[in-house]
């Protein structure tokens, strides 16, 4: 796995959930952006994410810890994966 | 005790000032759970014991997880629990459901199992309070919620009768603070409570039941009408059914909006959906979100694990978990609708779509951009509605029927074609209730608001329309006898 920084990782995440699970376009999503309040990330993107997540950085994410607050925003996503890396 | 008669305006124009002249939160608190408990035993009094056993056992052990959550015995508790509402839940529900199959299976050997059933009544609003009392020892289990140390406070939070019987399914996270402090209602609320109440009963009474007298009569009699007659009572179903719902969510929420209480959003205008997934993040949200937490998430995430390849199944990782975890969601959502065959064929149809939408939902954007296709071309999107709407009320179909048997009646009635003598007036009566319900859903997306009577800027226009609201519902009301509501029976 390469080296992130934070800045790095919320880039990576944003482009991921943007190419994956965004259809507009021209939606505006920052990293604070309740993405499941929303309606961008559903309970298949929260499943598809997470096995990006733990592809990407190697790590596992024990379930009891990947609830929906854990995946409403970019920060939170990677605040996430942090505890784990 | 139903909330569209007169017996319960007359119960909730008693208890509203009764608990406003209490002042302190542990009188009013005990008051709402006896208040609670004669709106629940209204019904049958007897299933109050049944609701106190349920309420009894679920603080103690609530408790007993939080204290022992760090041992080996907190798990010990926590199953305990999990376990003891499951069965409540199997025995009152299931049970003789589950017998009917076991006797299917035995009849072939010759051995009759008619002495094992039970003569057991479905206790009202069983699943929503059973569902109520999982959601907390699973949250305390996982820390996101502590227990109540006030048995009364959590008495109210399983009791509190806007939400008894037919939901919303409270969080307790979301409910118990509210019941915890001392709570009064705002001018606001008192405002936006009376008119959601008002809204809720001309949705449900003016519509939903005027829709569901034609929808029952005439799927009682299919013999008796014509193919056409019998398309437009299924497709007038789908909007007695929405309704009737959000119109009971309404007044659930209107209700505890005038003591002060804020029930979460049930209903965000479903039929104006452009895809499966997006429904059902619109429609009984409190449930949907329900198997998402405690079914949906837990499922995927413990079989995502075990997949450490790319694929699986000639499908992508994260489409093949969807799928397994989508089958037994959608398995357990329609079971949990009821004890028939109906409810879970019409669980694996929305199953069955959601996954093929995931499937799909890559591709079809991939394909966008290089037709150069704008996600909201009006014709895509209204295409996609038309679809989405023809999906939905393809499953309510199945969800109405008594039994799948009911389904070849129907498309041997549709095969053989016929209009009726009077085939424009029902397709007229059929449009004008989809009219009034669309419109609603359009103003309340427009104003993103459930009280959008309010924006009217006439203060005296306002309330002429809501009074004559009122006025219609109760005259529907001296005229007929209320219907119960669709979602009572789960």
């Amino acid at each position: 796995m390469e080296k992130m920084n934070i800045d790095e990782m919320k880039d990576l995440v944003l482009k991921y959930v943007k190419d994956e699970y965004i259809d507009d376009d021209d939606a505006e999503i920052t990293y604070d952006t309740p993405l499941i309040s929303n309606g961008y990330v559903d309970s298949f993107s929260m499943v598809s994410l997470l096995i990006f997540l733990e592809r990407k950085f190697a790590i596992k994410i024990p379930p009891s810890k990947a609830t929906p607050q854990a995946f409403d925003s970019i920060n939170n996503i990677v605040a996430l994966v942090n505890q784990y890396i | 005790m139903l909330f569209n008669s007169f017996i319960f305006l007359i119960f909730l124009g008693l208890v509203l000032p009764v608990y406003y002249l209490l002042k302190k939160k542990s009188s009013r608190n005990i008051f709402l759970i006896i208040s609670s408990y004669f709106f629940y035993g209204y019904w049958d009094w007897r299933f109050c014991f049944l609701l106190l056993t349920v309420t009894l056992i679920d603080f103690f052990i609530g408790l007993k997880i939080y204290k022992t959550n760090q041992k080996s015995t907190g798990k010990i508790f926590y199953l305990t629990g999990i376990i003891f509402n499951l069965l409540v839940l199997g025995l009152f529900k299931y049970y003789n459901f589950f017998i009917d199959n076991l006797q299917e299976i035995f009849k072939s050997f010759s051995y009759n199992l008619d002495f094992l059933h039970l003569n057991i009544l479905l206790p009202i609003g069983i699943s929503y309070y059973i569902f109520h009392s999982i959601s907390y020892l699973v949250d305390i289990k996982k820390g996101t919620v502590n227990p109540s140390t006030n048995l009364i406070d959590f008495a109210l939070y399983i009791s509190f009768f806007p939400k008894l019987i037919a939901g919303p399914i409270e969080r307790a996270s979301n409910l118990l603070p509210q019941i915890e402090r001392k709570t009064s209602a705002t001018k606001e609320q008192l405002m936006d409570g009376t008119i959601l109440i008002i809204y809720g009963l001309f949705k449900k009474v003016m519509i939903g039941d005027a829709a569901g007298r034609l929808v029952d009569h005439i799927f009682a009699h299919m013999e008796y009408y014509s193919s056409w007659e019998v398309v437009f009572a299924w497709l007038l179903f789908s909007i007695q059914i929405y309704a009737d719902f959000s119109g009971y969510t309404n007044i659930a929420r209107g209700t505890a909006k005038l003591f002060g209480f804020e029930l979460m959003k049930n209903f965000e205008q479903p039929y104006l959906s452009r895809s499966i997934a997006e429904f059902w993040k619109k429609w009984h949200i409190s449930m949907t979100t329900w198997f998402r937490d405690y079914v949906f998430l837990p499922i995927s995430f413990n079989v995502s694990g075990k997949i450490k390849t790319e694929r699986a199944f000639f499908l992508k990782a994260d489409i093949f978990v969807y799928f397994i975890a989508s089958v037994i969601t959608w398995f357990l959502t329609g079971l949990w609708h009821g004890a028939n065959y109906t409810f879970i064929v019409w669980g694996m149809i929305h199953g069955f779509c959601l996954f093929i939408y995931q499937w799909q939902r890559n591709p079809r954007k991939k394909l966008f951009r290089k037709l150069g296709l704008s996600n909201d071309n009006p014709g895509i999107v209204i295409t996609e509605t038309i679809l989405t709407m023809v999906i939905v009320n393809i499953a309510w179909l199945v969800f109405r029927i008594k039994n799948i048997g009911d389904l070849s009646t129907i498309f041997l009635k549709c095969y053989n074609w016929t209009w009726g003598n009077y085939p424009g007036r029902f397709l007229t009566i059929l449009l004008g209730f989809t009219l009034v319900v669309i419109l609603f859903d359009i103003i309340e997306k427009r104003t993103n608001s459930h009280v959008f009577f309010r924006r009217i800027r006439s203060k005296p226009l306002m309330f002429g329309i809501l009074t004559i609201m009122m006025i219609s519902v109760i005259l529907f009301l001296i005229n007929s006898k209320p219907l119960p509501f669709i979602y009572f029976q789960f």
